[in-house]
C-alpha cells in the first residue's frame, strides 16, 4: 500500500525522536542551540496562452509561500534540521532528519532529506536565493526530473582537492510523495549521488549528479528506472551569477528519453539592480522533438532589486516556443497548445 | 602557550589561550564560510561572529575573506537552508566576543585590534 504523506511525516520524526532518546546524556536541548529561520514569497503569474501553472492572461496571485526552518545542535557532532513548508492550498513537512559527524570529513544523515541534485534543487523553493522567479525546466514540478526528497540515508564526505575541494553526495532511499501529489505512482528504490569540485577560483564551481528512482504506476501496470546524469556550471561573485546545466533523461518506465539544458547569467549593479537573461530548452521525447508538444525553448529576460538584506523582488518575462511543459502538467492537449506564446512573472522574497 | 592572531587592518582574529593551531587567513575564510568545522589539532570549531549593525562585521569580511555583507548572508542562506552547516554565533560587542573565547577553548572571534586585552592571547604578525 502506498505510504501517505501523514505516515511519512510520523515515520520521520519517530525516527528523529528515537535517535534522541538514544543519545547517552540525552538532555532538553539549550535554547541557545535552537535555531529558527525562514523564507517566503508573493507572486504574480500571468500566462498568455496555454494556461501554465494554473494562471491565464487574467494573471494570479495565487503565488505564495512560507516556510519555517528548525535547526537544533545536539552535541559537537550531531544536529536536527526540519522544515515545513506551506502554501495557499497545502502544507507539508519539507525535510526532516538528523545528521551525525562520523569524522572531520565525514557526514552521516537519515531521515526526510532534500535531494542533492544540481545546483537549484535544495534551494529550489527559496526565490530570494535564485537569480529568477521561474526556475529552469529541469526544476520545475511538470517535468519531474529533480525529485524534491526522499526518505532515506546518505552520506557526505569533502575533502580538499587541488586547491579546492572535493565533496561527494551518495544517498538510499524512496521519493518523497508529498501529500496531495500524484496519487498512482508508487516510488520504490531510489540510488543517486553528486560530485562536487569546488575550484581554487573563488565561486567557481562544477559538479556531477546522478540517480536511478525506479517508480510503478499501479494505473497502467507499468514499472521502470528513471535515471538521470545531469552536469552542472556556475560561478557566482559580488556581482555575477551565471550557471548552466545539461541533463539526459532516460524513463524506462514510460519508454521515453529526454533531454533538457540552460544557461543563464545575471550581473549586479549599484548593489541593488541585477538584471538577467536565460536560455531554456527541453525535450520531453527525443523521438518526437520537432513536435512542439514535445519541446520548449525559452528565452528570458528579468530584472532584480534589493530591497535590503532580507527583502528583494523580481519581475520577467518569459518567451517560449513550444509548449511541452503545460502538455506535461496536463494543462493543454498534446497538439492542441499556442506554438508561441508568452508568460510574465513578478515576486516579492524574503529570507530571515 | 602561545595564540595566534592574524590581523587584518584594524581588526584582529582571536582564539582562546588554549588554542595551539596553527591559524592562517585561509583557515579563517573556511571557518566563518562553513568550510571547516574542525580544527586541525582536534574539537569542533567553534566560531563567533558579530552583529550586522556593527561595521566591523563588515570590515572583517571584506578584508579577512574577501566578501561582501551580502555575498556572506547569501552564503549562509544556501548553507543552511540546505541542511550543510549553520552559522557562527553572533554577539554584539568586542567585549562579548572576548568573553565567549576566553570561555572555550574551541571558539574563535575577531575584534577591534584596540580592543584587545590579556583574556585572549595573540602574536603580532
Amino acid at each position: 500500500m502506498q505510504k501517505t504523506g501523514r505516515q511519512y511525516v510520523l515515520k520521520t520524526a519517530g525516527t528523529i525522536f528515537l535517535a534522541l532518546g538514544l543519545q547517552p546524556t540525552a538532555q532538553a536541548i539549550a535554547p541557545e542551540d535552537l535555531s529558527i529561520h525562514g523564507f517566503g514569497n508573493q507572486g504574480y503569474m500571468q500566462s498568455m496562452d496555454n494556461n501554465y501553472l494554473g494562471t491565464d492572461n487574467n494573471g494570479s496571485w495565487d503565488d505564495s509561500a512560507l516556510a519555517l526552518l528548525f535547526a537544533a545542535k545536539i552535541d559537537d557532532k550531531s544536529k536536527i534540521w526540519m522544515q515545513w513548508y506551506g502554501t495557499s492550498e497545502k502544507v507539508r513537512l519539507d525535510w526532516a532528519f538528523i545528521d551525525y559527524q562520523l569524522t572531520d570529513n565525514l557526514t552521516a544523515r537519515a531521515g526526510q532529506i532534500k535531494s542533492p541534485i544540481g545546483l537549484y534543487t535544495e534551494i529550489r523553493d527559496i526565490r530570494f536565493l535564485q537569480l529568477s522567479v521561474l526556475m529552469p525546466m529541469l526544476y520545475q514540478d511538470a517535468s519531474d526530473f529533480a525529485h524534491e526528497a526522499y526518505n532515506g540515508t546518505a552520506v557526505v564526505y569533502k575533502h580538499d582537492f587541488g586547491g579546492g575541494s572535493l565533496i561527494w553526495d551518495a544517498y538510499i532511499g524512496q521519493e518523497t510523495n508529498f501529500e496531495g501529489s500524484a496519487t498512482t505512482i508508487k516510488n520504490h528504490r531510489l540510488a543517486g549521488g553528486r560530485v562536487t569540485y569546488k575550484t581554487p577560483l573563488d565561486g567557481l564551481e562544477l559538479m556531477v549528479s546522478a540517480y536511478s528512482n525506479n517508480k510503478e504506476d499501479t494505473a497502467t501496470a507499468t514499472q521502470g528506472a528513471q535515471q538521470m546524469w545531469l552536469f552542472s556550471a556556475g560561478y557566482t561573485s559580488d556581482n555575477w551569477d551565471i550557471k548552466t546545466e545539461y541533463a539526459n533523461i532516460d524513463n524506462a518506465r514510460i519508454d521515453k528519453k529526454s533531454k533538457t539544458y540552460y544557461m543563464q547569467a545575471g550581473y549586479t549593479f549599484a548593489e541593488k539592480w541585477t538584471p538577467y537573461l536565460r536560455y531554456d530548452y527541453i525535450t520531453t521525447d527525443t523521438t518526437q522533438s520537432a513536435d512542439p508538444s514535445h519541446y520548449q525553448q525559452t528565452n528570458s529576460l528579468g530584472l532584480g532589486y534589493k530591497i535590503n538584506s532580507n527583502i528583494n523582488m523580481r519581475v520577467e518575462n518569459h518567451w517560449n516556443n513550444g509548449y511541452a511543459m503545460p502538455v506535461l502538467s496536463e494543462e493543454v492537449t498534446a497538439g492542441a497548445g499556442k506554438m508561441d506564446w508568452n508568460m510574465f512573472v513578478a515576486s516579492i522574497n524574503f529570507i530571515f | 602557550m602561545l595564540s595566534i592572531a592574524v590581523w587584518a587592518g584594524d581588526v584582529v582574529v582571536i582564539v582562546n589561550k588554549e588554542n595551539t593551531n596553527a591559524i592562517d587567513k585561509v583557515l579563517v575564510a573556511k571557518i566563518y564560510t562553513g568550510e571547516a568545522g574542525y580544527w586541525p589539532n582536534g574539537g569542533s570549531i567553534f566560531a563567533v561572529d558579530q552583529s550586522e549593525a556593527n561595521s566591523i562585521r563588515a570590515n572583517f569580511y571584506s578584508s579577512m575573506l574577501g566578501k561582501s555583507p551580502s555575498n556572506m548572508k547569501a552564503l549562509w542562506a544556501q548553507k543552511i537552508f540546505s541542511g550543510q552547516a549553520l552559522p557562527p554565533k553572533v554577539v554584539d560587542t568586542d567585549a562579548e566576543v572576548k568573553k565567549v573565547v576566553s570561555a572555550n577553548k574551541n571558539a574563535i572571534g575577531y575584534i577591534k585590534a584596540s580592543s584587545v586585552d590579556d583574556s585572549v592571547k595573540v602574536v603580532a604578525k
